[in-house]
């Protein structure tokens, strides 16, 4: 938990940091314009609002830190986003996930691959030639994954009997899941065509297989379900790269 | 720019809350978990009449003879029941801290049992199904009738009458 906070706060610093340098190339662009009114001055400009459309794939850089330091996850993300029109853009995220889940009375094993698929708006209102981002999104989430009951011991509240631990690894395969995921991202340009983007996740589940005689405590894509409500939660931090397709 | 603040900070805190809630960490009291086999007193001559014990001890008929309860002297007790056999072995005594008037009785309880997930909290319960007993109970015991109610022990209600 402590670690999560951690990544999450560096990772709002780095943002709000990038933001606050991309506003230097802005400034020298509006020198240029009302210095000198020569058309090679007014050219430049021109060409820097063109708008260019593209594809944008990476994938998510805290999944891969939490693989190499959470030794009960494993996992990752791909991500990817198509630019349809101004604000608009088509998203998709694929991901794989191992999760190793103790909770007081039991441990499970939880493997499973996900797909998101979804749009992103762009409310974020650029200075001419900026690229950053704040987007809203929706997407569906749909996983399938096996859930493998490890071991536990039975719950009882009189001491006479203390219960062994049963270790019995039976697994349900085949389950899926599926839910509904609204989108928060900042983006920022770091380099030329190179984005890093925070994003907060909120989820909730519209359907899930329940295995017979236990329940999804994680879902791959979904991350942890809750007894009392539908509602999950997630986050991601992604590194990707333009590619553009065209310019208008 | 300010006005995406409004939105931001309203999901932020609401990703805060759902991120925080603990509710089902902890297993409640009133989640039922493994049930307990409840025994009602009843006196023998008027049978729907409650007729408290006095000063009874339950113990089990193991080694040791470990102490479930001593010193019960109410109209209804609660019994474990052995979540790893599927038979539970018990002695009750009467009137345990008498010396003259001491009466045991053994009573056995032969079943199956049943692993049910709970939730996340709780996560498994044991149930016991064909529940069946034997006693060595004769009309010179301080227990003089016993009636099982139900096969199954699944829930709180009342599973058994002793008529004493």
């Amino acid at each position: 938990m402590r670690l999560y906070i951690c990544i999450y706060i560096i990772s709002l610093l780095c943002g709000v940091s990038a933001f606050s340098q991309e506003l230097e190339p802005e400034q020298s662009i509006t020198v240029k314009v009302s210095d000198s009114l020569t058309q090679n001055a007014q050219y430049e400009v021109n060409a820097v609002n063109l708008t260019a459309y593209g594809l944008r794939i990476g994938g998510d850089l805290s999944k891969l830190a939490r693989t190499a330091f959470d030794p009960n996850y494993s996992g990752f993300e791909l991500v990817g986003d198509l630019r349809f029109s101004k604000r608009f853009y088509a998203a998709v995220e694929l991901g794989y996930e191992e999760r190793f889940w103790s909770e007081q009375f039991l441990e499970a094993q939880i493997n499973g691959s996900y797909i998101k698929v979804g749009a992103d708006f762009n409310a974020y209102r650029n200075w001419t030639g900026m690229n950053n981002g704040i987007t809203t999104g929706l997407r569906y989430g749909l996983s399938t994954f096996s859930n493998t009951l490890l071991g536990y011991p039975v719950y009882t509240t009189n001491p006479t009997f203390p219960s062994s631990i049963r270790e019995d690894n039976v697994e349900y395969s085949g389950l899926t899941a599926g839910w509904i995921e609204f989108i928060l991202a900042i983006k920022t340009e770091l380099w030329s065509n190179l984005y890093l983007s925070l994003n907060l996740q909120l989820k909730h589940l519209l359907h899930e297989d329940e295995p017979a005689n236990f329940a999804n405590l994680v879902i791959p894509g979904f991350n942890k379900t809750n007894d009392f409500s539908a509602f999950g939660v997630g986050y991601g931090y992604t590194l990707t790269y333009f590619i553009p397709v065209l310019k208008r | 720019m300010r006005r995406w603040f409004y939105l931001v900070v309203p999901v932020l805190v609401l990703f805060m809350v759902l991120w925080s809630c603990t509710k089902d960490d902890l297993c409640s009291e009133e989640t039922p978990t493994t049930p307990l086999l409840t025994i009602e007193f009843l006196d023998y001559t008027d049978r729907t009449t409650p007729k408290p014990t006095s000063d009874l001890a339950v113990r089990l008929r193991d080694a040791d003879s470990t102490f479930v309860y001593s010193g019960i002297s109410d109209v209804s007790i609660s019994l474990p029941l052995d979540i790893e056999a599927d038979q539970s072995l018990f002695y009750l005594i009467n009137e345990a801290s008498s010396t003259e008037n001491l009466s045991v009785v053994e009573i056995d309880f032969f079943y199956q049992r049943q692993d049910q997930y709970v939730n996340r909290a709780c996560a498994f319960k044991t149930i016991y199904t064909n529940m069946a007993f034997e006693s060595d109970q004769t009309s010179l015991s301080w227990i003089r009738d016993i009636n099982l109610l139900t096969p199954t022990v699944e829930d709180a209600s009342v599973h058994m009458y002793i008529y004493h």
